[in-house]
């Protein structure tokens, strides 16, 4: 065999190397350990923001019914202290003392303190019904505004859930997406042609890259 | 050795990895409460106790019955406040329109009780330039939702601010409309022979002169009842007349028999006619310096609560809404032992700033206690009664 056809054997046979170069090894070993590690940790991401979801449905539809709660808790409250204040005055006009003094014992303490209030006014300066704004002892309004934050409360609870349900599902798109590293990587080992196996390789580097920068962006 | 790198290298990112996830995790949780909804609204400890009293003098008697608007929305803000800050301030109402005399009795009344300690209002130029000097004298701050009147401002009253532009921006605002936005070509102004009037009559005259707008300034005393003669002398081809009235039913009777007499040419007014439920001259437009809450980032939540309360609705009290959250929140930056105080206030006002108030923009305060980039606005009057925004 002479010197030349000896190189150009050596040529050909390196384009066909079974035997790939350590590097390339070490390389496919690091990427198939990272891609193994991001999918460990994805899927566990995941799971995190899947539970955070369903904890913030669960808050977000306790919140809304203690708004509801609050709310009709509101508008009976309001229509009760009208309706008593109506009778209440009603007996005092008719001087039905005893009536009144039933009546004024069925309120609450908030709408007793706004019949009080609005009686210490000067006759001028009296609104035309104890329930006004200008009555600070008038309880309505704070409870309204109550039931309202906790409405919004809901609503935002109900808003982060959906936000952490839907970066979960990406997540375990990614994870599934994790799938062509190992496979790609896999494949790598079948192929005789370092061409072949340095480009699967780099596909699987790819692959597990595009993955891990999307896991970090949807944390 | 690369090898052993390697996997030492893999190590440490698992770690690193694993350890970020933990990290995260309590973050992304920490605004979530963890024992039921009643916890949803997160309060801030450290203003749990905090109580005093801000008075509001706006009228909510004299006015009659549908003039509380101020009120209800300072009143609407201080409860919101409250619940959003777990403190307790209270209101303190003094039932004061235009009647100085009424003003400087209620000042009196709201010096004298060691609680209140900031104002809310007035509501009016002329009650703000008399009890003024009476808050000053308490280091009472009062920041007011609407007097306009520029020489209040420029520091002359020491506690004195407001959230709204002065009649100074108005006027040219005025003109700027006519001449541009309603193309005028001849233009008559009616004033009153008083100041508002005057003094927004020479602001509009002076801006459609300067824009090259043909002006001609007419008087007519204030409570005319038949503007006949006044109709008379305005110019044929006037196309726009300007009316800077100060009562609204002047406004509306000047428009009825403008109507009457055939004559069309398009109505402008000044603030002094925004008055939804007395000048309704549909077509004619009226300047405000208060924006169109549903115009507002915030207005559709606050508008759904206005309305949840009290029944009836006014797209028009962001500036009381915004005056209250002003002095409450001087009030809570200088609470000290559960209570806040006049002093703090005092001192504290001037710094306020609300970034997304419910004016639409900013809220801060010049060095002449002016509202920084304070503007008014146009509207016009539609069938239906109501005030469309038209900038």
């Amino acid at each position: 065999m002479s010197a030349g056809s000896h190189h150009a054997s050596h040529h050909g046979h390196s384009d066909h190397d079974s035997d790939a170069p350590r590097w390339l090894n070490l390389s496919l070993a690091v990427i198939l350990g990272v891609a193994a590690i991001v999918a460990g940790i994805t899927a566990w991401r995941g799971t995190v923001l899947n539970g955070h979801a369903v904890e913030n449905f669960t808050l977000s539809t306790q919140s809304l019914a203690r708004a509801n709660s609050l709310a009709q808790e509101a508008e009976r409250a309001s229509t009760s202290e009208r309706a008593l204040y109506v009778d209440y005055e009603d007996a005092l006009g008719r001087g039905e003392t005893q009536r009144a003094a039933a009546i004024y014992s069925m309120m609450d303490g908030s709408t007793r303190r706004a019949i009080e209030w609005w009686r210490e006014q000067p006759e001028g300066e009296r609104p035309l019904t104890p329930f006004k704004s200008a009555n600070p002892e008038w309880a309505a309004p704070a409870t309204i505004i109550d039931a309202r934050e906790s409405l919004e409360g809901a609503s935002a609870m109900l808003a982060q859930a959906n936000v952490d349900l839907n970066k979960s599902h990406s997540l375990e798109f990614i994870a599934a997406l994790l799938t062509v590293t190992f496979l790609l990587g896999g494949l790598s080992g079948v192929f005789q042609s370092q061409r072949a196996k340095t480009a699967l390789i780099a596909a699987s580097g790819t692959a597990l890259s595009v993955c891990l920068v999307t896991m970090v962006a949807l944390w | 050795m690369i090898a052993r790198g390697a996997i030492a290298g893999l190590l440490v990112l698992a770690v690193g990895l694993i350890a970020a996830g933990c990290g995260s995790s309590p973050a992304g949780t920490a605004s979530v409460p963890t024992s039921g909804a009643d916890e949803a609204v997160v309060r801030d400890p450290t203003s749990a106790t905090c109580s005093g009293k801000i008075a509001v003098m706006a009228p909510y008697v004299t006015g009659g019955s549908t003039d509380s608007v101020q009120m209800n929305w300072a009143r609407v803000a201080l409860d919101t406040f409250n619940t959003e800050h777990g403190t307790s301030f209270q209101i303190e109402p003094v039932d004061v329109m235009d009647d100085v005399a009424a003003g400087v009795r209620g000042a009196r009344r709201v010096i004298a009780n060691p609680e209140v300690v900031g104002v809310v209002g007035p509501q009016t130029s002329v009650v703000t330039a008399a009890v003024g000097p009476l808050f000053d004298r308490a280091k009472l701050a009062y920041v007011s939702p609407s007097a306009t009147r520029t020489d209040l401002g420029g520091g002359r009253l020491a506690g004195f601010y407001r959230v709204v532009a002065n009649d100074s921006v108005q006027g040219p605002t005025l003109g700027r409309f006519v001449a541009n936005g309603l193309d005028a070509k001849n233009v008559t102004i009616v004033e009153n022979p008083e100041p508002y009037s005057r003094g927004l009559a020479k602001s509009v005259a002076d801006t459609l002169t300067a824009k090259g707008v043909p002006n001609t300034r007419v008087s007519v005393p204030l409570r005319t009842g038949d503007y006949s003669t006044t109709i008379a002398r305005i110019p044929r081809e006037t196309d726009v007349v300007v009316m800077p009235f100060l009562l609204s039913r002047d406004g509306q009777r000047f428009a009825r028999q403008m109507g009457d007499s055939g004559r069309d040419p398009a109505l402008v007014g000044g603030d002094g006619l925004f008055v939804p439920n007395e000048f309704t001259k549909v077509g004619a437009y009226v300047s405000s310096y208060s924006p169109d809450l549903r115009k507002a980032p915030s207005g559709a939540t606050i508008i759904r609560l206005y309305e949840a309360i009290f029944g009836d609705f006014s797209p028009f009290g962001g500036p009381a809404f915004t005056a209250m959250e002003v002095v409450a929140t001087a009030a809570l930056d200088t609470c000290r032992k559960g209570s806040a105080t006049r002093a703090g206030v005092w001192k504290a006002v001037p710094d306020v700033e609300i970034e997304d108030s419910l004016l639409g923009q900013r809220v801060s305060f010049d060095d002449d206690h002016e509202l920084r980039g304070g503007r008014f606005f146009m509207y016009r009057v539609e069938p239906n009664g109501g005030y469309q925004a038209v900038d």
